[in-house]
């Protein structure tokens, strides 16, 4: 009995050990990032390591939001967010409610296709989409970022969202229907607010997505003053200087939102990842 | 009524028309001047052009910076909105030119009365000539000199006086600052030939190489390239490519470049470089020379040149706005500001500019300078002449037979060209 | 009378659907199959994005396939990242999921910390990877320098730029755990109190149970993994440019650089039909998959 507790110390001693070891390995970066970011330009290429700025330098974040247009990138990032968040949440709801709740020909089959669209390899999209928009005279404008979430928000979101509207009972809109409310009403009063927690989900996935979008703002926007965060960083990255200690500064401000929405809802969007992958 | 109904509209009208006369033409004009000194020259130029213009045309002008303008730009041409005015390349306007997005600023030139042969650089000038039009105009060119650390040169025993003039000279001149770590790696090298702008071709050249036929050919694998190639890997290989790009990779290019931090002697830099020596070091004690050259001595100039779109709804308007930013007032104010050799050579050779060593110099190089030749069929063919330099570098294959496949792939990039056109 | 009523009845009500479903419908037809359709034709033609396209039958893919190895060489580098990186992040995931489920009280804050890199933007990420990476002043290789190693040049390396990017990606792996996990709290303990009754030992039960039990979701995440890793774009775009010696030329930022750069959006297209090709065996396997373990 005795050994077997002793075994298994040793065996927790073990598993604490990697997993703290692991933790310190997952955290150095982060560490690094807000540490550059506080360091005088002369600290931050140093042999040997320079592990805490002497003496910090807060006055680097005033400057690295002066350097580049910051707050405009914000606000344009937050829009752009917003707005597709607000878009997915309208149109992949609506599609949901009608591939779930809703009877019509043809239904199930395009159900399949919406699934097999998650696994397209988005390569073979990039120029015509492209083509399209800039034949809408699209280019340069938000309307490329946008009008896709208006679209149903892509299948996944659709998907997340159809299946949980199937475990909504039926009688509760049977019910309804008899009463005569109209299908947009059942749809709004009844299965909406039952579905709060996944249409959460999908706003935090869609606003982490968008946040993080480089490749859209970068092919479709070239007008500077409409840029977003992720592709205004770029501008720390003169012709022939990089200044790190100002470029850390401006990505801790631009991971910093994202950082503290993580803190707030971290169960509902870990969990929200746990099921996505187990598709149920 | 019905008389003051009709006079009514006639007023109506009579405003519109107004209104519409008095609004003037709008120019978009994207640059590569986002910040700093250029920056404000540029704005200042256009401001002048602006007022001059009151009431006619007005230029807005847009700056992106240097890394995110070329493909915005080409991605506003795919898509058809690019600005009526625009910088360029000016080592590719014939690619351009060809595709039928380029106006032709012939007929605008002779009407303004604007002799271009006295007024530009002949070689900047070449660039954008096609087809017996002028496609775009020389604002910016450039050379590659060869800038020397007086002070390292001094503490390794050499005359600081007595720049190297032949690549054998260079070696030996490099060999004796060169100094090593204990980890074996270089504390300060005398001269890396993968560092800053020293490229492939100008030693091609230097050589007394070409890389165009008597036919007029595209040719890679002449033996005097081969020859050069080898020669060029044995330099590389004395000093060992992975200690070379260690130091390349510890002194990124701007302020942590070598130079700029006393860590390298010699350096091929282009003219502009010493405006970053006077505001990144200051004290260093330095001298500029041309290139050394191992047969005949030259340099290699590109630039930006300035474009019209010939999707232009004002293409008056703007090609009176390119005629007058090349001209020379402004040329020579973004000369003297920006110190930048422009392509106006009335404003290059003001005697107040040419009282400048460095800037006579840059001056007397364009001489000596070439562009790299343009190849229709094939104009990004200097960017795969760079990958197989690096092939042949990491000793994935032999000069001769990496400039054979080379030679291959042009002619099949050319034969598609021929193809499809 | 009553069988029209009902017809009407149900017209009505696909109309409804249909009418619901309509955004979708829309999005479907012109940002994903439209534009499927228009790549294949595309392929076969030149087109500057100026002049109109020019038919040019399979000149595209003659050159792809016998004159161009810059193709097979970015197609090398995508498997190369894509099975790393996959099979490392599979690997590594399920251990350290494995870990956390036995770590009690504790397993939120470990959780917390491996899944905090997931919600960092990418692009800030790899500007501060870029300068782990340096290889004279960057933590790794100071650190590497400690044990006395020599650490290579990672991204200036054309044999090292393509681990540093996987290692990088690793970073990213808290997605993965977090699915593991729940996978593990899906599985019976009384399967493990019955084996482990048997005498069984826990590196034998992570075989004979956890492995078996957890093989859809594994299935599920190397599949899904795969995908995503064939659309690396951004890490070679701002880290590298593709280099050195085209070693991280990804098909993608083949394709950008084709289409934006060199503006030859026929021939980026026949690149991005191949690419299609290629792994629409890997779609169908993963739909499979998705198929059995999801019901819908």
């Amino acid at each position: 009995m005795r050994s077997q507790k002793k075994m298994r110390l040793i065996r927790e001693i073990i598993l604490y050990s990697v997993l703290t070891l692991f933790s310190v390995i997952f955290l150095v970066p982060l560490f690094w990032m807000i540490s550059t970011s506080l360091k005088p330009e002369s600290q931050v290429m140093t042999v040997p390591v320079q592990w805490l700025p002497k003496p910090p330098q807060w006055r680097n974040y005033i400057d690295a939001v002066k350097a580049f247009p910051f707050f405009r990138y914000f606000w344009n990032t937050s829009f752009l967010a917003i707005l597709n968040v607000v878009g997915t949440l309208f149109s992949a709801s609506l599609v949901a409610y009608s591939f779930s709740k809703l009877r019509w020909k043809g239904r199930n089959q395009l159900f399949y296709i919406t699934i097999a669209t998650m696994f397209i390899p988005s390569q073979v999209l990039i120029i015509p989409t492209y083509l399209i928009f800039s034949k809408l005279g699209w280019i340069n404008t938000y309307l490329p970022l946008v009008v896709p979430a208006f679209c149903g928000g892509g299948a996944f979101n659709i998907f997340l969202l159809r299946q949980f509207f199937v475990s909504i009972p039926d009688e509760l809109l049977e019910a309804a229907r008899i009463d005569g409310a109209s299908e947009f009403r059942i749809y709004s009063q009844i299965v909406l607010p039952l579905s709060k927690p996944v249409l959460f989900t999908v706003s935090i996935f869609t606003l982490l997505f968008s946040w993080n979008d480089f490749f859209g703002p970068l092919l479709y926007l070239h007008d500077p003053s409409k840029w977003t965060l992720a592709v205004g960083l770029r501008s720390f990255q003169q012709q022939y200087t990089t200044t790190w200690n100002l470029l850390m500064a401006a990505s801790t401000l631009t991971a910093l939102p994202l950082i503290i929405i993580y803190f707030i809802f971290q169960k509902s969007i870990t969990s929200g990842f746990a099921l996505s992958g187990s598709g149920k | 009524m019905k008389l003051a109904r009709s006079f009514l509209i006639a007023l109506f009208i009579l405003v519109l028309t107004t209104i519409s006369f008095a609004a003037p033409v709008v120019i978009k004009f994207w640059h590569v001047y986002d910040a700093g000194i250029a920056k404000q020259t540029i704005d200042q130029v256009v401001t002048d052009f602006n007022k001059s213009h009151e009431g006619k045309i007005r230029v807005e002008a847009l700056g992106i910076s240097f890394w995110d303008y070329w493909d915005k730009l080409r991605i506003s041409i795919a898509a058809g909105q690019e600005p009526d005015v625009f910088v360029n390349d000016l080592g590719d306007v014939i690619m351009r030119a060809s595709s039928g997005i380029l106006l032709d600023l012939a007929p605008y030139l002779k009407k303004a009365g604007t002799d271009v042969d006295k007024t530009f650089f002949k070689a900047p000038l070449d660039m954008c000539r096609w087809k017996g039009g002028i496609y775009a105009l020389p604002f910016e060119t450039d050379v590659r000199l060869l800038f020397y650390n007086k002070d390292l040169f001094v503490k390794a025993g050499l005359d600081p006086n007595r720049p190297p003039k032949t690549w054998n000279e260079l070696w030996q001149y490099a060999d004796k600052i060169t100094k090593k770590n204990a980890q074996g790696d270089y504390d300060v090298l005398g001269f890396n030939p993968l560092y800053a702008q020293s490229y492939f071709w100008m030693y091609v050249w230097g050589n007394g190489g070409d890389f165009i036929d008597e036919k007029g050919n595209l040719v890679v694998n002449s033996s005097i390239v081969v020859k050069s190639l080898t020669e060029w890997k044995q330099m590389v290989d004395r000093l060992g490519l992975d200690k070379l790009q260690k130091f390349n990779a510890t002194y990124p290019l701007g302020l942590n470049d070598a130079f700029i931090n006393g860590k390298l002697g010699m350096v091929i830099q282009n003219n502009t470089f010493f405006s970053q020596l006077r505001d990144y070091a200051p004290n260093l004690n330095y001298g500029v020379v041309q290139i050394p050259y191992p047969v005949k001595p030259v340099s290699w100039s590109n630039g930006f040149s300035i474009e019209a779109s010939s999707r232009s709804r004002n293409k008056d308007a703007a090609a009176e706005f390119i005629i007058y930013l090349t001209s020379k007032t402004p040329s020579y104010l973004f000369a003297k500001n920006v110190s930048s050799l422009v392509g106006n050579r009335e404003a290059a050779m003001s005697p107040d500019l040419m009282s400048n060593e460095l800037w006579k110099l840059s001056v007397q190089t364009l001489d000596i300078s070439r562009f790299r030749p343009f190849v229709l069929e094939y104009p990004l063919w200097y960017e795969d002449l760079q990958k197989t330099v690096e092939t042949v570098l990491y000793g994935k294959s032999t000069p001769q037979k990496a400039l054979d496949d080379l030679q291959k792939m042009i002619e099949t990039q050319i034969q598609k060209y021929r193809l499809t056109h | 009378m009553p069988g029209k009523s009902i017809r009407s009845f149900w017209k009505r009500k696909s109309a409804i659907g249909y009418l619901f479903a309509a955004p979708w419908i829309i999005g479907l037809v012109c940002f994903i199959l439209g534009p499927i359709v228009a790549s294949f034709f595309l392929s076969f033609t030149t087109y500057d994005g100026i002049n109109p396209p020019k038919w040019i039958g399979f000149m595209n893919y003659k050159i792809l396939f016998t004159l161009d190895p810059s193709f097979l060489k970015a197609l090398g580098n995508t498997f190369y990242y894509m099975f790393g990186s996959v099979f490392l992040k599979v690997l590594l995931g399920l251990i350290l999921a494995v870990l956390l489920n036995n770590a009690g009280k504790f397993m939120g804050i470990f959780r917390t910390i491996f899944f905090l890199p997931v919600v960092l933007p990418a692009v800030p990420v790899m500007f501060l990877w870029m300068m782990l990476f340096n290889p004279t002043n960057g933590l790794i290789n100071q650190f590497l320098g400690i044990f006395g190693i020599n650490g290579p040049l990672w991204l200036n390396s054309p044999t090292w730029s393509k681990p540093a990017i996987i290692l990088m990606s690793l970073w990213g792996i808290g997605g993965i755990i977090v699915i593991f996990l729940a996978g593990l709290q899906g599985i019976p303990t009384e399967l493990y109190e019955a084996a482990e009754l048997d005498g069984a030992n826990k590196i034998q039960l992570f075989w004979k149970i956890t492995v078996p039990m957890l093989r859809p979701v594994i299935f599920f995440n190397v599949v899904t993994g795969l995908i995503g890793a064939s659309q690396v774009f951004a890490e070679a775009y701002i880290m590298t440019g593709g280099g050195p010696l085209e070693s991280t030329t990804f098909v993608n930022l083949m394709i950008y650089k084709l289409a934006f750069k060199d503006v030859q959006m026929g021939y980026a297209s026949a690149i991005s039909v191949v690419m299609f090709l290629i792994l629409v065996p890997l779609t169908i396997v993963l739909f499979r998959i998705y198929r059995r373990q999801a019901e819908f």
